[in-house]
């Protein structure tokens, strides 16, 4: 057996993705991917549009068919299907205002613990009413009479209620305005520093993105041309003028 | 301003207590003082809405649309009518059978579902509305060899003291229509309000979501097909037992419309909204077919042939302008000017022991 794959600091990957090719139909997005997320950390991974943001997500999260290496603790998941694959403990927040606008705002919280049972649920739910109090007042109302900013925080939420190790989240700040996008990148942070979640961001805003990154990944059409932390890979020229503007 | 009711509180109980005894009252009323067709009448509407519940079921809730349920209902229907006549099975074992043979129709129906959807679905459900006369004649030619099968005739058991005159049978089939209706709307409105419920309406909402979440969406499609098709079968087999004969035309896709219609008036996604549309359409299309003829105030040719269709249509396309989500939504929106339901407070949680990992309220308090 090959030595179990460790990043710099010796420690074995939460995640760990090498070769990942994946498409649609004829249409092959992802040319050999490689990409790791250490345990409690940030990862982002910064692209433009068409690059294959959305479709890295959704080959980890086993929506379309994928080849390569996947492994999550070090097991295997590249075989999985979706609902395997969140309850070995991975969340996607998927892109877009992704809630179901005809459940109230409590119901689309105990569909994301679609895959747990038992009573804690309910506990669950008070304690992202507690971290998010704009859920809690609107808890009766449909999901589609939210804001923009409150249907991402609750879409945030209900990948939250299933307990995960690892939270995917693909271009949260998509479609909102830039303060809230702020707030929302603060959540996120938070959630990793306070509760030691481990978060993979897709993102285009790079600014905000590096911000609360650890390491980074650059992807371009289909594959990882740069990666390194967040500080190496704002002071890297290319991708200051790609993304960066300056 | 509007009354306030707390959910769940003595007076909400009362109110609800109240409302399904009127109903029942209702029904009593009607069985008690009514002459045989006006039974038979409303045991036809409740048809429709059973029809109409299990359509709820599959695109209501789950978003897949059928224009095949004629199919399913005549299916159960002959299933029904064969059963009892030709092998001489029990009646209720072939409400049973008729439900699973519908089931499993359902499911393989939900096969292609899988990768289609809104127009494309209703394209290939179509498709099986329209064969569905044709497969019945085959099997009227070969088997029975007869234009028409035979329906059932449901003898009412001893225990209910009816006889089997036919003033006795129109009780017994009104009666057994309401409790399939009931006990339809109550399977519907449990799965509806369950996990899978939740799941279900996930699924129609946003697919992409759902998947993420865990739900399957092969089988959650699939089994949803299947148990909305074996409840269109209760339609089928309450058919065989009021008709006296089953021909391949009394289960066309212009069954399916109506199945339709009933849904979108009522209210469709909503759990009364089908039983309530079912029987709004059923006895405004009674009405005018009845009196149209007679109303002569009408100007010029309408006053002549056959406007009964022609002013249903104009009261359905009326009807959708005033209430585009459908009757139930708009007595709904009414009545919330007069008292509105507050919704019973979360259960408390158990202590929570983490507290102090709670992230700060204040971050996202402001989004």
């Amino acid at each position: 057996m090959s030595p179990e794959p460790t990043n710099a600091n010796g420690v074995a990957p939460l995640l760990d993705v090498r070769g990942l090719t994946a498409g649609y139909g004829q249409v092959q997005v992802l040319q050999g991917l490689n990409l790791r997320v250490a345990q409690g950390e940030v990862a982002v991974i910064l692209g433009a549009n068409g690059a294959g943001k959305t479709t890295t997500m959704r080959a980890i999260s086993g929506m379309i068919a994928r080849k390569g290496a996947i492994t999550f603790s070090g097991d295997p998941m590249a075989k999985r299907s979706p609902d395997e694959i969140v309850r070995m403990g991975i969340a996607q927040v998927p892109q877009g205002r992704g809630t179901f606008t005809d459940l109230t705002v409590e119901d689309n919280l105990r569909a994301g613990a679609f895959v747990r049972k038992g009573a804690d649920i309910e506990a669950d739910i008070q304690e992202w009413f507690d971290v998010f109090p704009r859920l809690r007042e609107r808890r009766e109302q449909k999901a589609g009479s939210l804001s923009g900013g409150e249907q991402q925080m609750l879409a945030i939420a209900r990948a939250l209620m299933s307990r995960p190790k690892l939270l995917l989240c693909d271009e949260p700040s998509l479609g909102l305005a830039p303060i809230i996008t702020q707030e929302l990148f603060a959540v996120l942070q938070r959630l990793n520093a306070e509760r030691g979640l481990s978060i993979l961001i897709v993102e285009q805003n790079a600014n905000l993105a590096l911000g609360i990154a650890h390491s980074v990944f650059v992807l371009e059409t289909g594959a990882i041309v740069a990666s390194g932390t967040a500080e190496e890979i704002s002071n890297n020229d290319a991708v200051r003028k790609a993304y960066l503007g300056y | 301003m509007p009354f306030h009711i707390r959910e769940s509180s003595p007076l909400h109980w009362v109110l609800r207590i109240i409302s399904v005894s009127a109903l029942a009252a209702l029904a009593v009323y009607i069985a008690s003082d009514s002459a045989p067709s006006t039974l038979g009448k409303i045991t036809e509407a409740c048809t429709l809405a059973i029809a109409a519940v299990s359509l709820n079921l599959l695109l209501g809730f789950n978003g897949q649309i059928s224009l095949g349920h004629s199919t399913f209902v005549g299916l159960a229907a002959f299933t029904a009518g064969y059963s009892v006549n030709a092998w001489h099975w029990n009646p209720w074992v072939s409400l049973g059978v008729a439900c699973l043979v519908c089931f499993v129709l359902g499911l393989i129906l939900g096969l292609p579902a899988l990768r289609l959807k809104g127009p494309y679905l209703a394209l290939v459900t179509l498709a099986v509305a329209f064969v569905w006369p044709t497969v019945a004649r085959k099997f009227l030619d070969q088997t029975v060899k007869a234009s028409t099968l035979k329906g059932m005739r449901l003898r009412p058991p001893t225990w209910t003291g009816l006889s089997n005159n036919r003033t006795d049978r129109a009780l017994f089939l009104f009666w057994l229509a309401i409790v399939l209706l009931v006990v339809t709307y109550v399977i519907v409105r449990n799965i509806r309000k369950s996990r899978i419920g939740r799941s279900l309406v996930a699924v129609r909402d946003n697919e992409t979501a759902a998947a993420v979440m865990g739900v399957n969406l092969a089988i959650t499609k699939t089994v949803t097909f299947g148990i909305s098709a074996a409840l269109a079968g209760v339609a089928g087999w309450l058919a065989a037992a009021q008709l006296a004969t089953l021909d391949e035309n009394s289960f066309t896709i212009l069954s399916s419309i109506k199945y339709l219609l009933a849904l979108f008036l009522g209210g469709a996604a909503t759990l009364a909204g089908p039983v309530v549309g079912a029987f709004s359409y059923f006895f405004a299309d009674d009405l005018l077919k009845t009196n149209a003829t007679k109303w002569d105030f009408l100007p010029g040719p309408l006053s002549k042939g056959p406007v009964a269709s022609f002013l249903l249509g104009v009261l359905v396309i009326v009807f959708v302008f005033i209430a585009p989500y459908g009757l139930v939504g708009f007595i709904k929106l009414q009545a919330r000017r007069v008292a509105v339901v507050i919704p019973r407070p979360l259960r408390a949680a158990p202590l929570a022991t983490e507290s102090t990992e709670h992230i700060s309220p204040a971050v996202a308090g402001e989004i």
